[in-house]
């Protein structure tokens, strides 16, 4: 059959690598203390203290906003090197032929599948009807799936509603259906969709070719589930009502990077890519950190009062800033920290009287409203004293000012 | 085209691209060879028609093996549901809930489809029993809370009408929820009111698959509630169950409480093994069934192998040797496999004489040349008169000589195991009796069955007067027993078992019979039991010792993963990577994950992005960029361990005096990292435990080599 260069080389039971290793060692001494095998590393590791620095990265550097980050990206493709591993789309035929013989495949490898698995879903969409799956999605749902399947002629009732997964298998069973290709990115990401594939995956008219990425995705099949076979054995004109997956695995180790499947993943935390921040990620949008576009925008729309008490926080801040840099030795562990450079309530209301911006408590409070709401003021009880409420702006130094800059530029 | 923009669009979750059927299919349905230089053009279709029907072959026979090793069980397992609420042992305080677990992990999951095929459809003419029953299928994923088994079961049966019509729906406002039982009560009495079934013999059959993985209490919660409305509703579960028959999975997991509502009944299959064995016997060494394509002892091995100690079941088998049908046929010269293969002569000449089938005649013509299809004296001067013709009766004459040869062998490896089987129910000992029955059917196929037939050869001839009458009458049984092409073949051992059973018949002694026995079954096996290698063309046949593609079924994605990322340059072109040193052209994930492995169990974001900017900055060095402050340099970056007003100074200088090009740098590394760190979060090599700030855990542990 086909598969990737290299791959015969790794793709070797990892048992069986130990097997071999371990007996290389008995077969010459030398050896013994190069190899380890993992569970002996773990052991080693567990007893040992973890030493680490007391550096928290979270404090010490100031997460990218979105476009930084991109921007970034861009220039990185310079310096960076991205590998590239040879494909050959006449990969395409061999594994529509395996499709066809009743298996259905799954890619796993290092590296972004998903723009080969979309040339090869233009490929077969020439033998059937085919629907992509963007499993990486964290909002995509199983419903989501059965209503791009019922788009298939034929397979949508009377009902408006998406059909169940049982009127689609059983529509799919009957031996003059079309054919349906459903390509799925990224299976492992939502065991959902993983279960609901099972149940559609034997049937005869339905081919899946899906990849997976984690490390530990054969884990979400049982061995039940593998070894079933397309068409049952006892007889082939009756749809199965077995579940199980009937995959055939390919290396297709790419090297790409996971520019899309990480889309949704928050670029500012470091464990933005993990499955539950991810999925939590998409329904607090003011999340991450405060860009100086989103801040352009809510000034923009603000009366004149509010847009001069934000520019007098600002210079405030930004001189707290400034001042701190040279005499405040204490904080210089954490720099960038904006909250060193707040400022109490109280002193900003004095400020505010002087500049005749808000008269009382409750005009300063309506102004600074709007900004708490965007999250361009943030607020905290001040340390050490009680009830006293200290704000800021959650700007990095450099951005802050360039903003000033141009709201002074538009004020004038 | 908006297909292309709508794959690329990341924020939809799913894309429809219908059928587009204006292209031909035909032309470029056919994979490309994997071998251009010895192929024609049509050579990938016909070879692929070919598969097709070799394999559709197999396929077929070994299904009905399967089937039949299904049957006893599957008639039990009927039969019991039948007499269920009927046959009740008298005197019961109260009725018992009726449960058949069937062990059925060694076997084709299709048996559960034969089943709810044979109860749902059971019409018994001659009694009048025209009743079928209802089944519903539940499976674990359905099964986390009670209400959702219930609903599970409930609406399973539910959703038939009950008069057979069309679906009906149930408005939520009248109908009871769709988990309570008494829907189902009230559907069942409906049915059978449609039905004018009078002694409600309909039993409501619910199977659950993988039983084990089911949560105890729910199932418990279950049985309760369904015990509590038995007789009126007659249930039956089936039970499949992976574990051994004993210990008792159900047994050991639940209290006696609930097992007291049950009436459990066990219908165990013979063991896994035994059936692999008898399967493999019966497709590929049976006299009687002639198989298009001889699987070769790599492939036997590994379907034994995988088996045994994967995943015992006989799905999987399946998959393994249509897989290795599937390799079979894409070498070129398979094409041939068949019987005329390309049609009759003058068709096959039209085929071949083509430009582009040139490089596939040429191959052919090697191969029969080189083989002994042809006399070394014909050899010198045949070559020139060579057509097409010729070329392919050879090919004919390799055909018939192969197959009979396969089929010689297979009468003697059977006739062997029949010796054996003999020795061994007469108390012989057999040295090397741990042999499995596919490790004989290996040596069989590579010609080395030599010291197993040599050693019960040697038996046979000390064989006392009493074992010697059976034994020859076994012998001779068998031979009764083969195929008349055989026997014409054959004729010479025959005719001698004849005159050692007639010798017995006329009360011979039994050292006159045994010894020239013994030498005469000897000098059989010799003859028929030589590797098939040896015969002419044999690749066209026989897939022999080519490597089965392992990979396809049971794969290592997670040392993929890590060659991918230890070793990334064994994956691309040789040509493109051109240094030499290594580190230099790592992509960022594999930089990032060389410090992961160096690391130990717990890692400091921080240390680890100050790890990467140090190599980053030092690679850019070498690549001769010099227009990096020193101060930017990856020695000053690192924190030192004590926070002194120095380092402040120094960092304070890195912020100060850099210059845009040296921010850009900084930032550009930050998102590289962050992308690199994120990536390997996203293959799951990073736990984020948040008992230490801002540290990640490691998640694998083996060694890079």
């Amino acid at each position: 059959m086909d598969s990737d260069e290299g791959s015969e080389l790794y793709a070797s039971d990892v048992e069986h690598n130990y097997a071999t290793n371990i007996f290389k060692e008995s077969e010459t001494d030398g050896l013994i203390d190069s190899y380890k095998p993992s569970f002996d590393a773990y052991f080693t590791h567990a007893s040992s203290r973890t030493r680490t620095s007391t550096n928290v990265f979270s404090q010490r550097v100031v997460p990218l906003s979105p476009e930084e980050h991109n921007a970034a990206l861009a220039r990185a493709s310079v310096h960076a090197y991205t590998p590239q591993v040879p494909f050959d789309s006449s990969s395409f035929k061999r594994w529509a032929r395996e499709l066809d013989e009743g298996f259905n495949i799954l890619f796993y490898g290092l590296g972004s599948k998903r723009g080969i698995l979309n040339d090869f879903a233009k490929h077969v969409s020439r033998r059937g009807h085919v629907t992509v799956v963007n499993a990486f999605h964290p909002s995509v749902t199983v419903r989501d799936m059965l209503a791009s399947i019922a788009r298939v002629p034929g397979v949508q009732s009377t009902s408006t509603s998406a059909p169940t997964q049982e009127r689609i298998a059983e529509h799919f069973a009957s031996s003059d259906s079309p054919h349906l290709f459903l390509i799925v990115h990224s299976l492992d990401r939502s065991p959902k969709l993983a279960r609901a594939i099972s149940s559609l995956a034997l049937s005869p008219h339905i081919h899946i070719a899906a990849s997976i990425d984690r490390l530990n995705a054969p884990l979400l099949f049982s061995a039940s589930q593998l070894a079933a076979r397309k068409g049952s054995s006892f007889s082939s004109d009756r749809a199965t009502k077995n579940v199980g997956y009937s995959w055939l695995w390919h290396d297709l180790t790419t090297l790409a990077p996971y520019t899309s499947e990480l889309t949704f993943a928050d670029r500012s935390s470091i464990s933005g890519a993990s499955s539950s921040r991810a999925r939590v990620d998409i329904t607090n949008p003011v999340s991450g950190p405060l860009t100086e576009t989103a801040a352009m925008h809510v000034l923009a729309a603000v009366t004149a009062k509010a847009k001069k008490l934000f520019s007098l926080l600002a210079a405030k801040q930004l001189e707290n800033a400034d001042s701190s840099d040279i005499s405040e030795v204490n904080s210089a562990h954490n720099p960038h920290d904006q909250q060193h450079f707040d400022m109490s309530y109280d002193a900003l209301f004095t400020l505010a009287r002087d500049a005749f911006i808000a008269t009382n408590d409750t005009a300063l409070r309506a102004l600074l409203g709007e900004f708490r709401d965007h999250g361009l003021v943030v607020s905290a009880a001040q340390p050490g004293t009680s009830g006293s409420e200290v704000l800021w702006i959650p700007l990095r130094k450099e951005r802050l000012s360039k903003l000033v800059g141009n709201l002074d530029g538009d004020a004038t | 085209m908006t297909v292309d923009t709508d794959l690329e669009d990341i924020n939809q979750t799913t894309v429809y691209i219908p059928f587009n059927d204006s292209d031909d299919v035909d032309t470029d349905a056919a994979p490309p060879s994997l071998f251009p230089e010895r192929d024609f053009h049509q050579g990938c279709q016909l070879r692929f028609q070919a598969c097709t029907a070799a394999w559709g072959k197999c396929l077929k026979r070994m299904q009905e093996l399967i089937h039949s090793l299904h049957m006893p069980v599957v008639e039990s397992v009927v039969e019991q549901v039948k007499k269920s609420y009927t046959d009740e042992l008298p005197g019961l305080p109260y009725p018992e809930l009726p449960v058949i677990s069937v062990t059925s992990s060694s076997t084709s999951s299709s048996l559960f489809d034969e089943i709810s095929f044979r109860l749902e459809e059971s019409t018994d003419e001659l009694f009048e029993d025209t009743n079928d029953h209802f089944v519903t299928h539940v499976f674990p994923n359905d099964c986390t809370t009670i209400t959702g088994t219930m609903k599970t079961i409930v609406s399973g049966f539910v959703s038939r009408s009950p008069t057979g019509g069309q679906d009906i729906k149930r408005k939520p406002s009248t109908s009871l929820a769709a988990y309570n039982i008494a829907l189902l009560e009230a559907w069942y009495r409906s049915v059978c009111d449609a039905r004018d079934d009078l002694h409600h013999r309909s039993r409501l059959v619910v199977i659950m698959h993988d039983f084990e993985q089911l949560e105890p209490q729910v199932v418990q919660d279950m049985f309760e509630i369904c015990s509590s409305h038995i007789p009126r509703l007659p249930l039956v579960f089936i039970l499949a169950l992976a574990s051994p028959p004993s210990p008792s999975y159900i047994r050991a997991t639940y209290p006696h409480t609930m097992l007291a509502l049950l009436r459990v009944r066990d219908y165990p299959f013979p063991p896994a093994e035994k059936s692999l064995h008898n399967i493999l016997l019966e497709t590929f060494f049976d006299p009687t069934f002639e198989p298009e394509i001889m699987i070769g002892p790599t492939t036997i091995d590994f379907a034994v192998e995988f088996f045994t100690r994967h995943s015992s079941s006989l799905g999987g088998l399946l998959s393994i040797l249509q897989l290795a049908h599937m390799k079979h046929f894409e070498e070129p010269l398979s094409v041939l496999a068949p019987a005329q293969a390309l049609g009759r002569s003058n068709d096959a000449a039209k085929v071949l004489l083509t430009p582009d089938a040139f490089p596939f005649l040429d191959a052919l013509f090697a191969r029969v040349h080189e083989s002994t299809l042809i006399t070394p004296v014909e050899h010198a001067t045949s070559w020139r008169s060579t057509t097409v013709d010729s070329l392919l009766s050879s090919v004919e004459t390799a055909r018939d000589a192969f197959r009979m040869r396969a089929k010689l062998l297979r009468v003697a490896f059977r006739l062997v195991l029949r010796v054996r089987q003999v020795m061994l129910v007469h108390g012989h000992k057999i040295v090397q009796d741990d042999q499995t029955v596919p490790d004989l059917m290996c040596l069989a196929l590579r010609g080395r069955l030599g010291s197993v037939y040599g050693h019960l050869c040697s038996m046979v001839r000390k064989l006392p007067a009493a074992q010697l009458e059976d034994f020859v009458r076994v012998v001779h049984d068998f031979f009764e027993g083969v195929p008349e092409d055989v026997k014409a073949e054959e004729d010479e051992v025959i005719s001698r078992v004849e005159t050692a059973y007639k010798m017995l018949g006329r009360g011979a002694s039994a050292q006159d019979i045994s010894g020239p026995l013994g030498n005469w079954l000897s000098e059989y096996f010799k003859l028929r039991i030589v590797a098939l290698e040896d015969a002419p063309l044999w690749d066209i046949w026989y897939t022999g010792s080519t490597p089965f593609p392992s990979e396809l079924i049971n794969p290592s994605p997670r040392a993929s993963i890590l060659a991918g990322l230890i070793h990334p340059q064994d994956y691309v072109s040789p040509g493109q990577w051109s240094r030499d040193d290594e580190d230099d052209d790592l992509p960022d994930i594999s930089i990032l994950f060389k410090g992961y492995l160096e690391s130990a169990k717990m890692i400091n974001v921080y240390d680890w992005f100050e790890s990467f900017v140090v190599f980053l900055e030092a690679r850019k060095r070498r690549v001769g960029n010099t227009r990096i402050p020193d101060g930017a340099n990856g020695t000053s970056r690192t924190p030192s361990r004590k926070k002194g007003k120095r380092k402040q100074v120094e960092d304070e200088v890195v912020d100060e005096d850099a210059g845009e090009d040296e921010e850009g740098w900084l930032v550009e590394v930050q998102a590289r990292f962050i992308r690199a760190l994120q990536e390997l979060d996203y293959l799951g090599f990073i736990k984020h435990t948040g008992r230490k700030a801002d540290h990640v855990m490691r998640t694998v542990f083996d060694s890079p080599e």
